[in-house]
C-alpha cells in the first residue's frame, strides 16, 4: 500500500495536472467574432435595401433582399452552434480527495502500485497472462502522467513484458497486441482516451488489462498460431513451424518458396549453399561440384580424357574426347599438314 | 433517484443518470446494456465489487468496464 505522504504527493501532482486550463481561442470565440461581423454586414444590407426601395430600384432591392436572406440563414446556424456550446456542462476535474480514492482503488484492484517520480510513471503488474495456451508471462502496465488529461490514453501507457515470450524473429513483440511496449487498444481506444481525460485511472488500467487478457486473431502483430514459428532465412517471411523446411547444408529455416533442390543430389538447400556449375550454370550444392582447373564443375559436366584419363570439364575436351595436352601431343606425333592432304585429294 | 454511471464500453462516458428507486445492479445492467452478458464486464459500485442483487442507492457510483475487449495491431 502506498504510504500516506507519497499518496498525498501523487494526488496533489495529478490534481494540478488535471485541473481545467483556461479555454484557448477555439471555435466558440471564432464563432462570436464571425457573428459580430455578419451582424454589421446585415445592418448594412438592411440600410441599402431601404435606400433601394425609397428610390424604387426594385431589381436592386430584390437582389439585396436575397443576399440578406442568405446571410441571416448563416447567422442562424452560427447562433445554433453557440447555443449548443453553452448547453455543454463544464467539465469538473477530480480534486485531491478523488485522486486519493482513485489511487487507493487502483491498489485494491491490482495490488502493489509503484510510483516512479523521475519517470512520472504509475506502474502495476498483472498476473501471468496465457492466451490460447501460449504463456506470455506477467506484464507491467505503466502510466505516464506527464500528458495529463489531454494525453491520448493509449499512448500514455506502456506495457512491458516481465518474462517476455517473444514470437520467433520478433523481439519487438511481446503480446499479439503489443509492439515496442505500446499497446494497440483496438476496441478499447475511445473508452481509454475518455477515462484518461476524466482522470479515471482505475478504469484506464482495467481497460488495458482487458485488452491484454483477450486475443483478436483478426488484428494481431503476430498471430498466436505462428507464435512458435520462425522466419525464412532467405526472404525473411514468417513461416509456421508446420510449413517450415530446412536447408540440408546449413540447417537454416526456409519457406516453401525459397528452398531449392541441388541439380546433382536433389537435396533441399538455401541459396547460400548452392553454387552454379561453371560449365552448365545449373545450381548445385558444394558436394556435387568438384574443382577442375580452378573451376567448379558438376559431375554431368566432367569427363575423362580418352588419352590420359584425366578428369576434366567437358568443354575442355576436343571432339575426340581428348584433353588439350593429349590433343597437342597427337598433333606433334603426326606432322603431316592438313593443307597438303587437302591439296592431294582433288588431283 | 440519481446515480453516477461510468460506462467504459464503446466510446466511454461518465454521467449522472436517473433511474427508478430500488433498482438492483442486475436490473440496471440489463437496462443499460441490453443483450450483453454481465460476466463479460467488471461491475463496481462505489469502487467495490458487488453482487447482482444489490439494490442501488441514490448517489451511488456504478462503473461498468468490459473485460472481454479486443485489441488490434497498429
Amino acid at each position: 500500500m502506498l504510504p500516506i505522504p507519497i499518496l498525498l504527493r501523487l494526488a496533489r501532482r495529478l490534481e494540478k495536472l488535471w485541473e481545467p486550463k483556461p479555454e484557448p481561442l477555439t471555435r466558440p470565440e471564432r464563432a462570436w467574432a464571425s457573428l459580430r461581423t455578419q451582424l454589421i454586414e446585415a445592418e448594412s444590407l438592411r440600410w441599402r435595401i431601404e435606400q433601394a426601395t425609397a428610390r424604387r430600384l426594385d431589381c436592386a432591392a430584390a437582389s439585396l433582399k436575397q443576399e440578406l436572406s442568405t446571410l441571416l440563414k448563416v447567422m442562424g446556424r452560427r447562433i445554433d452552434e453557440l447555443r449548443a456550446h453553452c448547453d455543454v456542462p463544464p467539465t469538473r476535474a477530480p480534486d485531491c480527495c478523488e485522486w486519493i480514492r482513485e489511487l487507493r482503488h487502483l491498489e485494491s484492484e491490482f495490488g502493489t502500485v509503484t510510483v516512479r517520480w523521475t519517470d512520472t510513471v504509475i506502474r502495476i503488474v498483472t498476473e501471468p497472462i496465457e492466451l490460447k495456451n501460449v504463456p506470455l508471462g506477467p506484464f507491467a502496465i505503466e502510466f505516464d502522467w506527464t500528458g495529463g488529461p489531454s494525453a491520448i490514453g493509449s499512448r500514455a501507457f506502456e506495457v512491458k513484458a516481465l518474462k517476455p515470450n517473444h514470437p520467433a524473429g520478433r523481439s519487438d513483440v511481446t503480446h499479439p497486441h503489443v509492439e515496442d511496449d505500446i499497446l494497440c487498444a483496438g476496441e478499447a481506444k475511445d473508452a481509454l482516451d475518455q477515462a484518461v481525460a476524466d482522470g479515471r485511472l482505475v478504469d484506464a488500467f482495467q481497460l488495458v488489462q482487458s485488452v491484454l487478457t483477450n486475443y483478436n486473431p483478426h488484428s494481431a502483430y503476430v498471430s498466436l498460431n505462428e507464435w512458435d514459428g520462425s522466419h525464412c532465412a532467405q526472404c525473411g517471411r514468417r513461416i509456421r513451424s508446420d510449413d517450415a523446411s530446412s536447408c540440408e547444408g546449413c540447417d537454416c529455416e526456409l519457406c516453401d518458396e525459397c528452398g531449392e533442390r541441388c541439380e546433382g543430389c536433389e537435396e533441399l538447400r538455401c541459396g547460400d549453399c548452392l553454387e552454379s556449375c561453371d560449365v552448365c550454370r545449373e545450381r548445385h550444392c558444394r558436394g556435387s561440384l568438384s574443382t577442375t582447373g580452378g573451376r567448379a564443375v558438376c559431375s554431368d559436366c566432367r569427363e575423362v580424357c580418352s588419352g590420359c584419363e584425366a578428369s576434366l570439364s567437358k568443354d575442355e575436351l576436343d571432339s575426340d574426347g581428348r584433353c588439350p595436352t593429349c590433343s597437342s601431343k597427337e598433333e606433334t606425333d603426326d606432322p603431316a599438314p592438313e593443307t597438303d592432304a587437302a591439296e592431294a585429294i582433288p588431283l | 433517484m440519481k446515480l453516477f454511471y461510468i460506462n467504459n464500453d464503446g466510446a466511454g462516458f461518465a454521467d449522472h443518470v436517473e433511474v427508478e428507486d430500488g433498482i438492483t445492479v442486475a436490473a440496471f445492467f440489463t437496462e443499460k446494456l441490453a443483450g450483453r452478458k454481465a460476466d463479460d464486464f467488471l461491475i463496481r459500485v462505489n469502487r467495490l465489487p458487488t453482487p447482482a442483487d444489490q439494490v442501488l442507492q441514490p448517489g451511488d457510483r456504478i462503473s461498468i468496464t468490459p473485460s472481454k475487449i479486443e485489441g488490434a495491431s497498429a
